[in-house]
Protein backbone atom coordinates (compact mmCIF):
# COMPACT_ATOMS: atom_id res chain seq x y z
CA UNK A 1 0.00 0.00 0.00
CA UNK A 2 2.74 2.40 0.86
CA UNK A 3 4.51 1.46 -2.36
CA UNK A 4 1.45 2.49 -4.30
CA UNK A 5 1.36 5.80 -2.46
CA UNK A 6 5.01 6.31 -3.25
CA UNK A 7 4.34 5.61 -6.95
CA UNK A 8 1.58 8.21 -7.01
CA UNK A 9 3.99 10.81 -5.66
CA UNK A 10 6.45 10.41 -8.54
CA UNK A 11 4.93 13.40 -10.48
CA UNK A 12 4.98 11.68 -13.81
CA UNK A 13 3.91 13.97 -16.68
CA UNK A 14 0.11 13.71 -17.29
CA UNK A 15 -1.36 12.96 -20.71
CA UNK A 16 -2.65 16.08 -22.40
CA UNK A 17 -5.55 16.49 -24.79
CA UNK A 18 -4.74 18.85 -27.59
CA UNK A 19 -7.18 20.29 -30.10
CA UNK A 20 -5.81 20.20 -33.63
CA UNK A 21 -7.37 20.63 -37.09
CA UNK A 22 -9.10 17.41 -38.10
CA UNK A 23 -7.25 15.38 -40.71
CA UNK A 24 -8.52 15.45 -44.30
CA UNK A 25 -9.10 11.71 -44.22
CA UNK A 26 -11.39 11.96 -41.22
CA UNK A 27 -13.23 14.87 -42.82
CA UNK A 28 -13.78 12.95 -46.07
CA UNK A 29 -14.99 9.86 -44.19
CA UNK A 30 -17.28 12.06 -42.12
CA UNK A 31 -18.82 13.51 -45.30
CA UNK A 32 -19.36 10.01 -46.67
CA UNK A 33 -21.28 9.04 -43.54
CA UNK A 34 -23.32 12.25 -43.70
CA UNK A 35 -24.20 11.71 -47.35
CA UNK A 36 -25.36 8.20 -46.53
CA UNK A 37 -27.81 9.73 -44.05
CA UNK A 38 -28.74 12.37 -46.62
CA UNK A 39 -29.48 9.75 -49.26
CA UNK A 40 -32.13 8.37 -46.91
CA UNK A 41 -33.56 11.83 -46.18
CA UNK A 42 -33.68 12.76 -49.87
CA UNK A 43 -35.43 9.55 -51.01
CA UNK A 44 -38.76 11.33 -51.81
CA UNK A 45 -37.05 13.92 -54.01
CA UNK A 46 -34.84 11.28 -55.64
CA UNK A 47 -37.84 9.12 -56.54
CA UNK A 48 -39.56 12.19 -58.00
CA UNK A 49 -36.48 12.73 -60.19
CA UNK A 50 -36.58 9.12 -61.32
CA UNK A 51 -40.21 9.46 -62.36
CA UNK A 52 -39.49 12.62 -64.36
CA UNK A 53 -36.60 11.24 -66.34
CA UNK A 54 -36.62 8.55 -69.00
CA UNK A 55 -34.99 5.33 -67.83
CA UNK A 56 -32.19 5.49 -70.38
CA UNK A 57 -28.68 6.86 -70.72
CA UNK A 58 -27.40 10.27 -69.59
CA UNK A 59 -27.49 11.88 -73.04
CA UNK A 60 -31.18 11.04 -73.46
CA UNK A 61 -31.90 12.39 -69.98
CA UNK A 62 -30.14 15.66 -70.87
CA UNK A 63 -32.11 15.81 -74.12
CA UNK A 64 -35.40 15.23 -72.27
CA UNK A 65 -34.56 18.06 -69.86
CA UNK A 66 -33.47 20.48 -72.60
CA UNK A 67 -36.37 19.77 -74.98
CA UNK A 68 -39.04 19.90 -72.36
CA UNK A 69 -39.38 23.22 -70.47
CA UNK A 70 -41.75 21.74 -67.91
CA UNK A 71 -39.35 18.92 -67.09
CA UNK A 72 -36.51 21.46 -66.93
CA UNK A 73 -38.35 23.60 -64.37
CA UNK A 74 -39.23 20.48 -62.36
CA UNK A 75 -35.58 19.43 -62.40
CA UNK A 76 -34.46 22.89 -61.24
CA UNK A 77 -37.05 22.98 -58.43
CA UNK A 78 -35.96 19.50 -57.38
CA UNK A 79 -32.26 20.50 -57.33
CA UNK A 80 -32.93 23.63 -55.28
CA UNK A 81 -35.06 21.71 -52.77
CA UNK A 82 -32.31 19.08 -52.48
CA UNK A 83 -29.63 21.73 -51.95
CA UNK A 84 -31.64 23.55 -49.29
CA UNK A 85 -32.27 20.33 -47.37
CA UNK A 86 -28.56 19.47 -47.45
CA UNK A 87 -27.77 23.01 -46.25
CA UNK A 88 -30.34 22.65 -43.44
CA UNK A 89 -28.84 19.27 -42.44
CA UNK A 90 -25.33 20.56 -41.93
CA UNK A 91 -26.38 23.92 -40.46
CA UNK A 92 -28.80 22.46 -37.90
CA UNK A 93 -26.40 19.78 -36.69
CA UNK A 94 -23.36 22.05 -36.53
CA UNK A 95 -25.25 24.80 -34.75
CA UNK A 96 -27.09 22.62 -32.23
CA UNK A 97 -24.47 19.97 -31.50
CA UNK A 98 -21.29 21.23 -33.15
CA UNK A 99 -21.25 17.82 -34.81
CA UNK A 100 -23.05 16.11 -37.65
CA UNK A 101 -23.68 12.35 -37.33
CA UNK A 102 -20.59 11.78 -39.47
CA UNK A 103 -18.50 14.08 -37.25
CA UNK A 104 -19.79 12.23 -34.19
CA UNK A 105 -18.66 8.90 -35.57
CA UNK A 106 -15.23 10.20 -36.54
CA UNK A 107 -14.89 12.16 -33.29
CA UNK A 108 -14.39 15.54 -34.89
CA UNK A 109 -16.29 18.73 -34.18
CA UNK A 110 -17.00 22.15 -35.56
CA UNK A 111 -15.83 25.18 -33.61
CA UNK A 112 -15.87 28.94 -34.14
CA UNK A 113 -13.13 31.46 -33.46
CA UNK A 114 -11.37 30.93 -30.14
CA UNK A 115 -12.55 27.31 -30.10
CA UNK A 116 -16.03 28.49 -29.07
CA UNK A 117 -19.38 27.28 -30.36
CA UNK A 118 -20.01 28.68 -33.84
CA UNK A 119 -22.94 31.01 -34.39
CA UNK A 120 -25.94 30.14 -36.62
CA UNK A 121 -24.86 32.40 -39.47
CA UNK A 122 -21.33 31.04 -39.32
CA UNK A 123 -22.69 27.51 -39.75
CA UNK A 124 -25.03 28.62 -42.55
CA UNK A 125 -22.39 30.50 -44.52
CA UNK A 126 -19.82 27.72 -44.17
CA UNK A 127 -22.29 25.27 -45.80
CA UNK A 128 -23.50 27.43 -48.70
CA UNK A 129 -21.35 25.22 -50.94
CA UNK A 130 -24.16 22.66 -51.03
CA UNK A 131 -26.62 24.88 -52.91
CA UNK A 132 -26.64 23.63 -56.53
CA UNK A 133 -27.08 26.98 -58.26
CA UNK A 134 -24.65 29.49 -59.69
CA UNK A 135 -22.45 30.96 -58.18
CA UNK A 136 -22.28 28.36 -55.39
CA UNK A 137 -21.51 25.61 -57.89
CA UNK A 138 -18.06 27.14 -58.35
CA UNK A 139 -17.33 26.31 -54.70
CA UNK A 140 -17.65 22.59 -55.50
CA UNK A 141 -14.16 22.93 -56.98
CA UNK A 142 -12.67 25.63 -54.78
CA UNK A 143 -13.71 24.18 -51.40
CA UNK A 144 -12.01 20.78 -51.60
CA UNK A 145 -8.84 22.25 -53.16
CA UNK A 146 -8.63 24.79 -50.34
CA UNK A 147 -9.18 22.02 -47.78
CA UNK A 148 -6.26 20.03 -49.21
CA UNK A 149 -3.81 22.92 -49.27
CA UNK A 150 -4.72 24.92 -46.13
CA UNK A 151 -2.85 24.31 -42.85
CA UNK A 152 -6.08 24.25 -40.86
CA UNK A 153 -7.70 21.84 -43.38
CA UNK A 154 -10.46 24.37 -43.84
CA UNK A 155 -12.78 24.55 -46.82
CA UNK A 156 -12.88 27.94 -48.50
CA UNK A 157 -16.35 28.76 -47.12
CA UNK A 158 -15.26 27.66 -43.63
CA UNK A 159 -12.47 30.21 -43.85
CA UNK A 160 -14.96 32.90 -44.88
CA UNK A 161 -17.31 31.91 -42.05
CA UNK A 162 -14.47 31.57 -39.52
CA UNK A 163 -15.35 28.00 -38.68
CA UNK A 164 -12.88 25.19 -37.97
CA UNK A 165 -13.24 21.43 -37.87
CA UNK A 166 -11.07 20.04 -35.11
CA UNK A 167 -10.28 16.84 -33.28
CA UNK A 168 -8.85 16.10 -29.86
CA UNK A 169 -5.72 14.03 -29.69
CA UNK A 170 -3.76 12.81 -26.70
CA UNK A 171 -0.21 13.98 -26.40
CA UNK B 1 -20.16 12.04 -13.70
CA UNK B 2 -20.78 8.93 -15.81
CA UNK B 3 -24.53 9.38 -15.37
CA UNK B 4 -24.26 12.98 -16.61
CA UNK B 5 -22.29 11.84 -19.67
CA UNK B 6 -24.86 9.12 -20.46
CA UNK B 7 -27.65 11.70 -20.23
CA UNK B 8 -25.71 13.98 -22.56
CA UNK B 9 -25.21 11.14 -25.08
CA UNK B 10 -28.85 10.11 -25.09
CA UNK B 11 -30.00 13.71 -25.58
CA UNK B 12 -27.58 13.96 -28.51
CA UNK B 13 -29.00 10.82 -30.07
CA UNK B 14 -32.53 12.10 -29.50
CA UNK B 15 -31.65 15.40 -31.20
CA UNK B 16 -30.07 13.57 -34.14
CA UNK B 17 -33.21 11.46 -34.62
CA UNK B 18 -35.48 14.50 -34.39
CA UNK B 19 -33.45 16.41 -36.98
CA UNK B 20 -33.20 13.42 -39.35
CA UNK B 21 -36.94 12.66 -39.17
CA UNK B 22 -37.80 16.35 -39.49
CA UNK B 23 -35.67 16.75 -42.60
CA UNK B 24 -37.15 13.58 -44.11
CA UNK B 25 -40.66 14.99 -43.64
CA UNK B 26 -39.58 18.29 -45.20
CA UNK B 27 -38.13 16.38 -48.15
CA UNK B 28 -41.38 14.42 -48.61
CA UNK B 29 -43.42 17.62 -48.39
CA UNK B 30 -41.15 19.34 -50.93
CA UNK B 31 -41.47 16.39 -53.32
CA UNK B 32 -45.25 16.45 -52.96
CA UNK B 33 -45.40 20.20 -53.49
CA UNK B 34 -43.21 20.08 -56.58
CA UNK B 35 -45.22 17.21 -58.08
CA UNK B 36 -48.56 18.83 -57.28
CA UNK B 37 -48.03 22.43 -58.23
CA UNK B 38 -45.33 22.32 -60.79
CA UNK B 39 -45.63 18.85 -62.19
CA UNK B 40 -47.06 18.12 -65.57
CA UNK B 41 -48.57 14.69 -65.12
CA UNK B 42 -48.07 13.90 -68.78
CA UNK B 43 -44.32 13.97 -68.46
CA UNK B 44 -44.09 11.27 -65.87
CA UNK B 45 -44.04 7.78 -67.22
CA UNK B 46 -42.67 6.21 -70.33
CA UNK B 47 -45.82 4.83 -71.96
CA UNK B 48 -48.75 7.04 -72.99
CA UNK B 49 -52.29 5.70 -72.77
CA UNK B 50 -54.94 7.37 -74.90
CA UNK B 51 -58.58 6.40 -74.42
CA UNK B 52 -60.91 5.87 -77.34
CA UNK B 53 -64.22 5.35 -75.64
CA UNK B 54 -67.70 5.77 -77.05
CA UNK B 55 -68.65 6.70 -80.62
CA UNK B 56 -65.96 8.38 -82.68
CA UNK B 57 -66.77 11.73 -84.24
CA UNK B 58 -64.76 14.58 -85.64
CA UNK B 59 -65.94 17.10 -83.06
CA UNK B 60 -66.57 16.79 -79.39
CA UNK B 61 -70.19 16.22 -78.46
CA UNK B 62 -72.20 17.81 -75.66
CA UNK B 63 -70.92 17.18 -72.16
CA UNK B 64 -74.36 15.88 -71.22
CA UNK B 65 -74.77 13.57 -74.16
CA UNK B 66 -73.32 10.14 -74.64
CA UNK B 67 -69.62 9.95 -73.88
CA UNK B 68 -67.80 10.08 -77.22
CA UNK B 69 -64.34 10.47 -78.70
CA UNK B 70 -63.39 13.41 -80.83
CA UNK B 71 -60.77 12.78 -83.49
CA UNK B 72 -59.61 16.40 -83.06
CA UNK B 73 -58.80 15.70 -79.40
CA UNK B 74 -57.14 12.35 -80.10
CA UNK B 75 -54.92 13.85 -82.79
CA UNK B 76 -53.66 16.47 -80.32
CA UNK B 77 -52.96 13.81 -77.70
CA UNK B 78 -51.15 11.64 -80.23
CA UNK B 79 -49.05 14.64 -81.25
CA UNK B 80 -48.15 15.34 -77.61
CA UNK B 81 -47.18 11.74 -77.01
CA UNK B 82 -45.16 11.65 -80.22
CA UNK B 83 -43.23 14.79 -79.25
CA UNK B 84 -42.56 13.80 -75.65
CA UNK B 85 -39.01 12.45 -75.34
CA UNK B 86 -40.01 10.45 -72.25
CA UNK B 87 -42.73 8.48 -74.02
CA UNK B 88 -41.49 5.35 -75.73
CA UNK B 89 -44.77 3.68 -76.66
CA UNK B 90 -48.47 4.48 -77.02
CA UNK B 91 -51.36 2.28 -75.87
CA UNK B 92 -54.81 2.99 -77.34
CA UNK B 93 -57.40 1.94 -74.81
CA UNK B 94 -60.35 1.13 -77.09
CA UNK B 95 -63.92 0.60 -75.98
CA UNK B 96 -65.96 1.97 -78.87
CA UNK B 97 -68.62 0.86 -81.38
CA UNK B 98 -67.09 2.98 -84.12
CA UNK B 99 -68.49 6.13 -85.65
CA UNK B 100 -67.73 8.54 -88.45
CA UNK B 101 -65.48 7.09 -91.20
CA UNK B 102 -63.67 10.42 -91.52
CA UNK B 103 -62.94 10.65 -87.79
CA UNK B 104 -61.87 6.99 -87.64
CA UNK B 105 -59.60 7.46 -90.65
CA UNK B 106 -58.05 10.61 -89.19
CA UNK B 107 -57.09 8.80 -86.00
CA UNK B 108 -55.96 5.66 -87.85
CA UNK B 109 -53.71 7.70 -90.17
CA UNK B 110 -52.10 9.45 -87.19
CA UNK B 111 -51.53 6.13 -85.41
CA UNK B 112 -50.02 4.64 -88.56
CA UNK B 113 -47.69 7.60 -88.96
CA UNK B 114 -46.42 7.34 -85.38
CA UNK B 115 -42.72 6.60 -85.03
CA UNK B 116 -43.28 5.01 -81.64
CA UNK B 117 -44.50 1.52 -80.84
CA UNK B 118 -48.32 1.48 -80.77
CA UNK B 119 -50.56 -1.09 -79.17
CA UNK B 120 -54.36 -1.17 -79.57
CA UNK B 121 -55.94 -2.69 -76.48
CA UNK B 122 -59.54 -3.65 -77.26
CA UNK B 123 -61.60 -3.88 -74.12
CA UNK B 124 -65.34 -4.72 -74.38
CA UNK B 125 -65.86 -3.40 -77.88
CA UNK B 126 -63.68 -2.36 -80.78
CA UNK B 127 -65.90 -2.60 -83.82
CA UNK B 128 -66.33 -0.86 -87.11
CA UNK B 129 -64.54 2.53 -87.06
CA UNK B 130 -62.89 1.62 -83.76
CA UNK B 131 -61.47 -1.48 -85.42
CA UNK B 132 -60.29 0.75 -88.28
CA UNK B 133 -58.29 2.69 -85.69
CA UNK B 134 -57.02 -0.48 -83.98
CA UNK B 135 -55.86 -1.99 -87.26
CA UNK B 136 -53.44 0.90 -87.71
CA UNK B 137 -51.54 0.01 -84.51
CA UNK B 138 -48.44 -2.21 -84.55
CA UNK B 139 -50.11 -4.78 -82.30
CA UNK B 140 -53.74 -5.47 -81.38
CA UNK B 141 -54.54 -7.12 -78.07
CA UNK B 142 -58.09 -8.15 -77.22
CA UNK B 143 -59.80 -10.20 -74.59
CA UNK B 144 -61.22 -13.62 -75.54
CA UNK B 145 -64.69 -12.13 -75.26
CA UNK B 146 -64.06 -8.70 -76.72
CA UNK B 147 -66.37 -7.74 -79.57
CA UNK B 148 -64.49 -6.69 -82.66
CA UNK B 149 -64.72 -6.72 -86.43
CA UNK B 150 -68.00 -5.38 -87.88
CA UNK B 151 -66.05 -4.24 -90.93
CA UNK B 152 -68.89 -2.53 -92.71
CA UNK B 153 -70.66 0.75 -93.27
CA UNK B 154 -74.17 1.75 -92.26
CA UNK B 155 -76.39 4.68 -93.10
CA UNK B 156 -79.85 3.34 -92.32
CA UNK B 157 -82.59 5.68 -91.21
CA UNK B 158 -86.31 5.78 -90.49
CA UNK B 159 -88.48 6.80 -93.41
CA UNK B 160 -91.82 8.43 -92.62
CA UNK B 161 -93.59 8.76 -95.98
CA UNK B 162 -96.20 6.15 -95.09
CA UNK B 163 -96.88 7.81 -91.75
CA UNK B 164 -97.37 11.33 -93.11
CA UNK B 165 -99.60 10.01 -95.93
CA UNK B 166 -101.72 8.23 -93.33
CA UNK B 167 -102.45 11.56 -91.69
CA UNK B 168 -103.16 13.35 -94.97
CA UNK B 169 -99.93 15.23 -94.94
CA UNK B 170 -97.70 15.52 -97.93
CA UNK B 171 -94.12 16.30 -98.74
CA UNK B 172 -93.65 19.25 -101.04
CA UNK B 173 -90.51 18.57 -103.05
CA UNK B 174 -88.72 21.74 -104.13
CA UNK B 175 -85.20 21.06 -105.21
CA UNK B 176 -82.72 22.19 -107.77
CA UNK B 177 -80.43 19.25 -108.33
CA UNK B 178 -81.83 15.75 -108.75
CA UNK B 179 -80.22 14.27 -105.66
CA UNK B 180 -80.42 17.30 -103.38
CA UNK B 181 -82.96 15.74 -101.00
CA UNK B 182 -81.69 12.15 -101.21
CA UNK B 183 -82.07 10.45 -97.84
CA UNK B 184 -84.77 12.84 -96.69
CA UNK B 185 -86.81 10.83 -94.13
CA UNK B 186 -90.12 12.28 -95.36
CA UNK B 187 -89.96 10.66 -98.79
CA UNK B 188 -89.23 7.21 -100.11
CA UNK B 189 -85.92 6.59 -101.78
CA UNK B 190 -86.24 6.16 -105.53
CA UNK B 191 -84.36 3.17 -107.04
CA UNK B 192 -81.91 5.57 -108.68
CA UNK B 193 -81.28 7.35 -105.37
CA UNK B 194 -80.89 4.02 -103.57
CA UNK B 195 -78.33 2.87 -106.15
CA UNK B 196 -76.42 6.14 -105.83
CA UNK B 197 -76.28 5.94 -102.04
CA UNK B 198 -75.40 2.28 -102.13
CA UNK B 199 -72.53 3.06 -104.51
CA UNK B 200 -71.14 5.57 -102.00
CA UNK B 201 -71.44 3.09 -99.15
CA UNK B 202 -69.74 0.41 -101.24
CA UNK B 203 -66.86 2.75 -102.01
CA UNK B 204 -66.36 3.53 -98.33
CA UNK B 205 -66.65 -0.16 -97.53
CA UNK B 206 -64.03 -1.10 -100.15
CA UNK B 207 -61.73 1.60 -98.80
CA UNK B 208 -62.19 0.23 -95.28
CA UNK B 209 -61.47 -3.32 -96.49
CA UNK B 210 -58.33 -2.22 -98.34
CA UNK B 211 -57.04 -0.43 -95.22
CA UNK B 212 -57.65 -3.45 -93.00
CA UNK B 213 -56.05 -5.79 -95.57
CA UNK B 214 -52.98 -3.54 -95.75
CA UNK B 215 -52.69 -2.97 -91.98
CA UNK B 216 -53.25 -6.61 -91.04
CA UNK B 217 -51.29 -8.10 -93.91
CA UNK B 218 -54.28 -9.98 -95.26
CA UNK B 219 -55.09 -10.73 -98.88
CA UNK B 220 -57.93 -8.68 -100.35
CA UNK B 221 -60.00 -11.84 -100.79
CA UNK B 222 -59.55 -12.82 -97.17
CA UNK B 223 -60.29 -9.29 -95.98
CA UNK B 224 -63.44 -9.15 -98.15
CA UNK B 225 -64.60 -12.48 -96.75
CA UNK B 226 -64.22 -11.09 -93.21
CA UNK B 227 -65.82 -7.75 -94.05
CA UNK B 228 -69.47 -8.82 -94.07
CA UNK B 229 -70.17 -6.60 -91.09
CA UNK B 230 -70.05 -9.65 -88.86
CA UNK B 231 -68.81 -9.17 -85.32
CA UNK B 232 -66.10 -11.46 -84.02
CA UNK B 233 -65.24 -12.41 -80.48
CA UNK B 234 -61.63 -11.84 -79.54
CA UNK B 235 -60.81 -15.53 -79.76
CA UNK B 236 -62.41 -15.72 -83.23
CA UNK B 237 -60.62 -12.57 -84.36
CA UNK B 238 -57.30 -14.13 -83.30
CA UNK B 239 -57.95 -17.12 -85.55
CA UNK B 240 -58.84 -14.87 -88.47
CA UNK B 241 -55.79 -12.67 -88.08
CA UNK B 242 -57.76 -9.61 -87.02
CA UNK B 243 -56.01 -9.39 -83.65
CA UNK B 244 -52.48 -10.41 -82.60
CA UNK B 245 -52.83 -11.54 -79.01
CA UNK B 246 -55.37 -12.38 -76.38
CA UNK B 247 -54.75 -10.50 -73.18
CA UNK B 248 -55.18 -7.32 -71.23
CA UNK B 249 -53.19 -4.33 -70.04
CA UNK B 250 -50.68 -6.51 -68.21
CA UNK B 251 -50.06 -8.39 -71.46
CA UNK B 252 -49.39 -5.09 -73.21
CA UNK B 253 -46.98 -4.03 -70.46
CA UNK B 254 -45.03 -7.30 -70.62
CA UNK B 255 -44.81 -7.02 -74.38
CA UNK B 256 -43.44 -3.49 -74.14
CA UNK B 257 -40.90 -4.48 -71.48
CA UNK B 258 -39.55 -7.20 -73.73
CA UNK B 259 -39.66 -5.38 -77.05
CA UNK B 260 -38.32 -2.04 -75.83
CA UNK B 261 -36.01 -3.39 -73.12
CA UNK B 262 -37.69 -1.38 -70.38
CA UNK B 263 -36.99 -2.07 -66.71
CA UNK B 264 -40.46 -0.81 -65.86
CA UNK B 265 -43.54 0.37 -67.72
CA UNK B 266 -44.94 3.54 -66.15
CA UNK B 267 -48.21 4.41 -67.81
CA UNK B 268 -49.33 8.01 -68.00
CA UNK B 269 -52.85 8.75 -69.18
CA UNK B 270 -53.04 11.37 -71.87
CA UNK B 271 -56.34 13.20 -71.79
CA UNK B 272 -57.62 16.65 -72.49
CA UNK B 273 -58.29 18.88 -69.54
CA UNK B 274 -61.93 18.73 -68.51
CA UNK B 275 -64.20 21.70 -68.14
CA UNK B 276 -66.55 21.97 -65.16
CA UNK B 277 -69.45 20.78 -67.36
CA UNK B 278 -67.44 17.76 -68.42
CA UNK B 279 -66.81 16.86 -64.81
CA UNK B 280 -70.49 17.24 -63.96
CA UNK B 281 -71.56 15.22 -66.99
CA UNK B 282 -69.06 12.53 -66.19
CA UNK B 283 -70.91 11.83 -62.99
CA UNK B 284 -74.21 11.53 -64.82
CA UNK B 285 -73.41 9.80 -68.10
CA UNK B 286 -73.42 6.04 -68.83
CA UNK B 287 -71.06 4.19 -71.06
CA UNK B 288 -73.47 2.28 -73.21
CA UNK B 289 -72.59 -0.91 -74.97
CA UNK B 290 -73.35 -0.97 -78.70
CA UNK B 291 -72.51 -3.81 -80.98
CA UNK B 292 -71.86 -2.89 -84.63
CA UNK B 293 -74.58 -0.22 -84.46
CA UNK B 294 -72.64 2.65 -85.93
CA UNK B 295 -75.88 4.55 -85.87
CA UNK B 296 -74.91 6.56 -82.83
CA UNK B 297 -77.34 9.34 -82.27
CA UNK B 298 -79.49 8.76 -85.42
CA UNK B 299 -82.60 8.53 -83.25
CA UNK B 300 -81.94 11.81 -81.52
CA UNK B 301 -81.09 14.02 -84.47
CA UNK B 302 -82.39 14.12 -88.05
CA UNK B 303 -79.92 15.19 -90.65
CA UNK B 304 -80.98 18.07 -92.85
CA UNK B 305 -81.92 17.35 -96.45
CA UNK B 306 -79.11 15.99 -98.52
CA UNK B 307 -76.90 15.22 -95.53
CA UNK B 308 -77.18 11.52 -94.80
CA UNK B 309 -75.17 10.25 -91.88
CA UNK B 310 -72.77 7.51 -92.90
CA UNK B 311 -71.09 5.60 -90.14
CA UNK B 312 -68.42 2.94 -90.05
Amino acid sequence: MSEARDFMNLNLPKKRLVVVPASNLKRVLSYLVDFAFLSFILTPLASLSQKMMPQTDFSQIMQAVQNNPEVMSLAIANSIATGLIILAYFTLFEYSMQQTPGNLLLRIRVVGEGKKQPGFWNCLVSNLTFIPVFPFIILWLIDPIHMMISKEHQRFMEKIAKVFVVEQIEV
Amino acid sequence: MIKKENKKDSSKIFLIIIILVGLFLVSAAAAGFIALFMGVEKDFGNVAMIKIHGPIYVEKGSSFGESSTSSEDVLLLLKDAEESPNIQAIILDINSPGGSPVASKEIADAVKASQKKTIALIRESGTSGAYWVASAADTIIADDLSITGSIGVISSYLEFEGLINRYNMSYERLVAGEYKDVGDPFKKLTPKERDMLQEKLDKIHNYFIAVVAHNRNLSMDKAKALATGEIYLGMEALEEGLVDKIGNLETAKEMLKQELNLTSVDIVEYENSKSFMDLLAGVMSDNSFSVGRGIGDALTSYPSSGQRKILA
